[in-house]
């Protein structure tokens, strides 16, 4: 089963006028990490998810949105 | 002390040290010949050249060459581990089953296929949660 979470992180990010170098610099994790986020390709565990969503300082659930779940087998 | 070296050389100095001992096991029992400074040698430099290049760039690999990664890495990290694991039992079986077919010796056989069953119970033992 693999979900995807839809999430507002690049939304985020180019709103605060951020590099995706930048952003993982202040999360301590690899531009990669940042990309594979943004494209929802990869689900960030949850201390990473609320490191970003306390940076971004926005509720958890505004930032990676449940009901826009996808699951695939 | 790993840590004090720069995580870039890590990986290359590992590659040289492990080199050394096995260049060192190889003219100790062969003695100092063409397969020691013609292959060996060489392979070991370039191997340790590579890490150190392949070290600096700015990708997956590379932070795990450099033991730097983040928790995605260390999971990609993970699952190539799983793979190999994998790849490596059914080449025990193999292994095993072709030794059996040979009537050769079957005990080294065996304690490389036994390995990965023995690994898998004490994972699980040092791995379980403790609910």
């Amino acid at each position: 089963m693999l979900y995807i979470v839809r999430n507002q992180v690049r939304d985020q990010r180019v709103a605060q006028g951020l590099s995706q170098a930048e952003l993982a610099a202040v999360l301590a994790v690899s531009r990669q990490t940042v990309i594979s986020i943004e494209s929802g390709r990869y689900l960030p565990s949850l201390p990473l998810a609320f490191r970003i969503a306390r940076f971004f300082q926005l509720p958890i659930e505004k930032l990676f949105d449940p009901d826009d779940e996808v699951s695939q087998r | 002390m790993i840590n004090q070296i720069p995580p870039r050389l890590r990986a290359p100095i590992r590659v040289l040290v492990v080199g050394v001992v096995i260049v060192s096991i190889a003219i100790a029992g062969h003695g100092w010949g063409p397969p020691v400074y013609g292959v060996l040698i060489p392979f070991v430099v370039l191997l340790a050249a590579g890490y150190y290049v392949w070290g600096g760039r700015d990708s997956d690999t590379s932070a795990v060459i450099r033991r730097d990664m983040d928790e995605r890495q260390a999971q990609q990290r993970l699952q190539v581990q799983a793979l190999i694991g994998k790849v490596m039992s059914v080449a025990a079986a193999i292994a095993y089953l072709i030794a059996v077919a040979v009537n050769t010796t079957l005990w080294p056989f065996g304690v490389a296929l036994a390995l990965p069953a023995l690994t898998a119970i004490a994972g699980s033992v040092l791995y379980r949660e403790h609910a």
